[in-house]
């Protein structure tokens, strides 16, 4: 069987990975446009980069989602930087709704959103999405011990952050 | 609360409000668009390398032959006053290494283009300039002093690839008797 091409090694990773990446994105970023343009500028450098890309699934996945968390990272950078510049502009509050389920997906929302990005991105993929700690260690490409750190200190902060809206209750 | 309970309902609390249930997700059209960029960007990716391997060298030598031509130039010393006037050697495969500096280059490094790219160069030189010179006398300084100068400027350069390139100018060149470039 002839060696898979370039495009179509990247076809598969794309098909196998993109819905999932989304949610991821959209886990990590807080916005829906924001989460459609990481995802898309992942695949777009795997695309540039597709001579780097490990030719295995898991390999390959790894490599997406590293990209995508580094990108998460960034935006939330530029972001703080321009936070900081502008401190007169209000910082994102939940917006007031008869469900419940919106002003709680808010609410998280808000309160991902006050985690560095390597520490959301620990607690998303353990607490959101299911993984041990040793699949997010080979996922992230960053020993065990610093996933478990990353998502001691992660729940510790949302547990500060979201107690408000539990009435109190640690 | 134990610390395992702490933990089970802050789980619970992320999982109810989780950001991408929000029914915003891609549908499978715009997944396609996505996938439909990706690929074009990696066949646009891999489409233009082979182009300038040998396109940069020649624009290089097209480009130093204008400013040559252009350029004033006094003519080359007589052969006798210049220092290291070494007979014509064969030429062979080893010109590649220790290159002899410019104002020592002979008519027969000028025949002996150098390897790799060049030949498609040469090719693309004006028609007149790619005709051989002829080999210097190799009777010794004695005997070349008694022969007319002839004036000769040699240059080299480095294209952007790395491939070195040599010029020998023949000031008896003349373009427009020989039906070169104008």
């Amino acid at each position: 069987m002839a060696a898979e091409s370039v495009s179509e090694h990247l076809a598969r990773l794309f098909d196998g990975h993109a819905p999932r990446l989304y949610r991821l994105a959209r886990r990590l970023s807080g916005d829906a446009d924001a989460a459609r343009d990481l995802v898309q500028e992942a695949f777009l450098r795997a695309a540039r980069h597709a001579g780097r890309l490990p030719r295995d699934e898991a390999g390959g996945e790894a490599w997406l989602v590293r990209t995508l968390v580094n990108l998460c990272r960034d935006r939330w950078r530029r972001e703080h930087v321009r936070r900081r510049r502008q401190p007169s502009l209000p910082a994102a509050q939940p917006v007031p709704d008869a469900e419940d389920t919106a002003l709680a997906r808010a609410s998280v929302q808000q309160a991902l959103a006050g985690l560095p990005p390597r520490q959301r991105a620990v607690v998303v993929l353990h607490e959101m999405e299911g993984l041990s700690s040793a699949d997010i260690a080979l996922l992230l490409g960053v020993a065990q011990v610093t996933v478990r750190w990353h998502l001691a200190a992660g729940r510790k902060r949302l547990r500060a952050l979201l107690r408000p809206v539990t009435g109190g209750r640690p | 609360m134990s610390p395992r309970h702490q933990d089970d309902e802050l789980r619970r609390r992320l999982r109810a409000g989780d950001p991408a249930d929000d029914g915003r997700e891609p549908d499978r059209a715009e997944l396609l668009r996505w996938r439909r960029r990706m690929l074009d960007a990696a066949a646009e990716r891999q489409r233009p390398a082979l182009r300038p391997i040998w396109l940069a060298p020649l624009a290089a030598a097209a480009l130093a032959a204008t400013l040559l031509l252009t350029l004033p130039w006094r003519p080359a010393p007589p052969p006798s006053a210049r220092p290291g006037n070494a007979p014509p050697s064969a030429p062979d495969a080893g010109r590649r290494d220790g290159m002899p500096a410019p104002a020592e280059m002979t008519a027969a490094d000028a025949t002996t283009p150098s390897q790799g790219f060049s030949r498609q160069a040469t090719a693309a030189l004006p028609e007149a300039m790619a005709q051989p010179l002829p080999a210097k006398t190799t009777a010794g300084p004695a005997a070349a002093a008694a022969t007319p100068a002839v004036a000769r400027r040699s240059v080299q350069f480095t294209a952007p690839g790395g491939t070195r390139i040599f010029w020998t100018l023949d000031s008896r060149l003349d373009l427009k008797t020989q039906g070169g470039a104008s």
